[in-house]
């Protein structure tokens, strides 16, 4: 599903400084399998789940997404790929505040058809999700009557509105009570595994990579963290 | 259509400022449609009456543009009279003859001295109508018919025996009927004004006369009556006493064909008329049809009624030599005052404010117009009559004539062409402010959705989706906008519609739309724009309007479209 090679990314700092940060030379994820990445802060997770979402690029190496070489598209095709088969939950959930739980999920629909057809959109599937992460009862209020965890619940629902086959997670109990943090690992590890998406999870909470059967150390991967 | 969808959703969540600037674009356009539109009622009220049937006015000097007002819109201050002669001097020998011996005959009723001193040949008055049926058998002997004949009332008016005017009209104006003009005339003022170009016949090859049909060259005017009808000259019902209304004089002060009115002397209802009110009553005989024209706001009475009303009567003596015939003969000297309603003013007694003229055509054309007009102001005009009050040097000066047509092109022109540049002006300000709106409101908003900008490219969009959802989101503000202001624009016309029609005599209703294109752009077959169909400015200007709206709402849209989604996202 996913299939990392040689990737290399480094920023320009405001100073003219490059500063590399990621030196992958191999990673991949098997379809339907739940991998874990650990690590400190700083140490180049966000970016490299960006790329592997095609939101930004390598400056080097293959990303190899369902089969497709993003590294080698355009923005537009990275984003055709992404709207098809990757869905994304973030740290902050990132809820749009205009609209309702369900009209969120729905959002996850929207772009992965044309934007001037109503198609895509699949209101039956977006309830059958909130009533899945257990808010069917919940679907037509907007994010800021939601408590965090409820939040976080209609977040995963949207990130597998779009039925991806990589589902790529940010720290998403980064933010939420312990009691909510499991129920949040415990919802996507079973979406992930009724609907065989294979999952890529961010993380730095030891009790959230235990559940996981794989878990990969960023350091091991990323080679500048062994550099330094 | 997801797009309409989120960009709705959009528009939703920012209520409070979605609803100021589609508020905001909504008051612009309704200025725009209230702008065009009072334009066009403003020009529709003169082209309404630039066809007024006739093409010399003659009336007082003292100021064109005055008579042109008074005469065709009845507006302003009535403007001083001019002397009865001018309007005998369009009419044939019939009627002046007719005139100066009722005229006599007047004299003799009222002085049984004057008729033994003047009056002795025989003469058969039956045949002079109307009043003439209180005669008694009066007689000129020879000597008498001479000196009558020198006064020239025995021959063609001048400019009758020249063949310059083919009819002419006389209206008096200055009194009101409540706050409405009254204009006191005779009843050929309400027979049909065909006039325009004529068709010749022509002769074809074979030398038959083909007849072209000229109907659609010709221009009328015609008044056509709601209900009753025109009034006579002298009915035998009401003597000089009939009046016809005007269909919003009649409306607006509930006055019906039988009924009886009393009108001012000088000064509307509403500014202490009922001080002035003439003890004479006029009996309501007809009342117009709607014509969306002065007319409308107008009462025209008899004007033979309207000479013999108090204080219109021209007084023969001044002040001082009142006062010296009254203290010689005490009341004896007011046997000369006039009042009975059956008996027409002397004509020495009369004057009146305009002269209506329809000059001769010769060929379709009015090619004696400016004779006309030329020997009224130069001052030419021969005195025909002898018996007048007015030394020949000022009657001569006393009138002006004008092109009423020409003077309603110099108002028009000197008045409301200014005001169509500061009006377009204004609307292309108001335009482009509502734009600014629309994209202040949007780039505003902007930087507070970044991040929603982001978390839908995460979601798949393109920047291409996310430029069009602030695209539509600033169209549609625009088409609300657009929408409600075209609504409330045109509400507000017809809100204001019985105001403008008390005012300007034009009715507008809420389907009443802007003049067409061609008055504000060259749309001649030299112009670039020769291919605009000459619509409505309106089916020009709301589209530009949106188009500026659309291209306003480009510029947030570039700055979402640059948006880097990396950096938005945050964590």
């Amino acid at each position: 599903m996913l299939e990392i090679t040689n990737l290399k990314k480094s920023f320009r700092q405001p100073n003219g400084e490059i500063v590399e940060i990621l030196d992958v030379p191999q990673y991949s994820v098997a379809n339907g399998e739940q991998a874990v990445l650990v690590g400190a802060s700083g140490g180049g997770k966000t970016t490299l789940l960006h790329i592997i979402a095609g939101i930004t690029v390598a400056d080097q190496g293959k990303v190899i997404v369902a089969g497709s070489d993003i590294s080698k598209f355009s923005e537009s095709g990275r984003d055709r790929v992404r709207s098809m088969n990757i869905g994304y939950v973030f740290q902050t959930f990132n809820l749009l505040p205009a609209f309702s739980a369900l009209e969120n999920v729905e959002l996850g629909m929207a772009f992965s058809g044309s934007i001037f057809s109503n198609s895509k959109r699949n209101p039956k599937r977006a309830k059958q999700l909130l009533d899945q992460v257990g808010l069917s009862h919940r679907m037509h209020s907007k994010p800021s009557t939601m408590s965090v965890g409820e939040q976080q619940r209609v977040a995963v629902a949207r990130a597998l509105a779009n039925r991806p086959k990589l589902l790529l997670a940010d720290e998403p109990t980064a933010n939420v009570d312990p009691a909510n943090q499991q129920q949040i690992v415990d919802l996507i590890q079973n979406c992930c595994r009724e609907e065989n998406i294979a999952m890529v999870m961010v993380t730095h909470s030891v009790e959230v990579s235990k559940q996981f059967s794989r878990v990969d150390e960023l350091n091991d991967i990323n080679h500048l963290m062994q550099k330094a | 259509m997801s797009v309409f969808w989120i960009a709705w959703k959009s528009i939703k969540h920012r209520g409070f400022a979605s609803v100021l600037t589609i508020l905001s674009m909504m008051l612009g356009v309704m200025l725009v449609v209230c702008v065009l539109t009072i334009h066009g009622v403003v020009e529709r009220s003169f082209s309404n009456n630039g066809e007024v049937g006739y093409d010399v006015l003659i009336g007082a000097k003292g100021g064109d543009l005055d008579l042109a007002l008074n005469s065709v819109y009845y507006l302003s201050k009535p403007v001083e009279t001019i002397p009865y002669e001018y309007y005998l001097a369009c009419k044939d020998q019939e009627f002046r003859q007719k005139e100066f011996m009722r005229s006599l005959h007047v004299r003799a009723h009222r002085s049984r001295a004057m008729m033994d001193e003047v009056l002795r040949a025989n003469m058969e008055l039956a045949e002079l109508g109307g009043p003439v049926s209180l005669a008694n058998e009066l007689t000129f002997d020879a000597d008498e018919s001479q000196t009558l004949e020198a006064t020239g009332m025995f021959e063609d008016g001048v400019f009758y025996r020249r063949s310059y005017v083919a009819k002419a009209i006389p209206i008096l104006l200055g009194d009101y009927f409540d706050d409405y003009r009254v204009v006191a005339t005779v009843p050929e003022f309400f027979d049909d004004r065909v006039f325009g170009q004529e068709d010749e016949p022509s002769e074809a090859d074979d030398g038959t006369i083909i007849e072209t049909d000229s109907d659609e060259e010709l221009e009328k005017v015609s008044f056509d009556f709601a209900d009753g009808q025109s009034f006579e000259a002298f009915s035998k019902e009401n003597g000089f006493m009939e009046c016809v209304l005007g269909w919003r004089v009649a409306k607006e002060t509930k006055t019906k064909v039988g009924d009886t009115i009393q009108i001012t002397h000088g000064v509307p209802a509403s500014k202490g008329g009922d001080d002035a009110l003439h003890e004479q009553l006029f009996k309501v005989v007809g009342i117009l049809a709607r014509r969306n024209q002065p007319e409308d706001r107008v009462a025209f009475v008899n004007m033979d009624g309207f000479f013999l009303m108090n204080d219109h009567q021209n007084k023969l003596m001044t002040e001082e030599q009142e006062e010296a015939e009254f203290e010689e003969k005490g009341d004896a000297a007011f046997a000369n005052q006039f009042d009975s309603q059956l008996v027409p003013l002397p004509l020495e007694q009369r004057r009146v404010s305009a002269i209506l003229t329809f000059s001769t055509l010769v060929g379709g054309v009015n090619c004696y117009a400016p004779s006309i007009r030329r020997q009224v102001n130069k001052g030419t005009l021969e005195q025909t009559t002898d018996w007048s009050d007015f030394p020949p040097p000022r009657l001569q000066k006393a009138a002006s004539a004008i092109f009423p047509i020409a003077e309603i092109s110099k108002l028009f022109v000197s008045i409301v062409t200014p005001i169509q540049t500061v009006l377009l002006v204004l609307t292309f300000m108001i335009c482009v402010v509502s734009g600014i709106s629309i994209l202040v409101s949007i780039y505003n908003s902007m930087s507070d959705r970044r991040q929603e900008i982001a978390v839908m490219r995460a979601l798949g969009a393109n920047r291409g989706n996310i430029m069009t959802i602030i695209l539509v989101e600033s169209s549609m503000l625009a088409i609300f906008g657009l929408a409600l202001g075209w609504l409330a624009g045109h509400a507000l016309i017809a809100a204001s519609s019985p105001y403008v029609d008390a005012y300007a005599g034009v009715s507008v209703g809420f389907m009443d739309f802007a003049s067409p294109i061609g008055r504000y752009v060259n749309l001649s077959p030299e112009s670039l724009l020769s291919w605009l169909p000459n619509f409505s400015a309106e089916f020009y200007l709301l589209p530009a309007i949106m188009f500026l709206a659309i291209a306003a709402g480009m510029i947030p849209a570039i700055v979402a479209y640059r948006t880097d989604v990396g950096q938005n996202l945050g964590k």
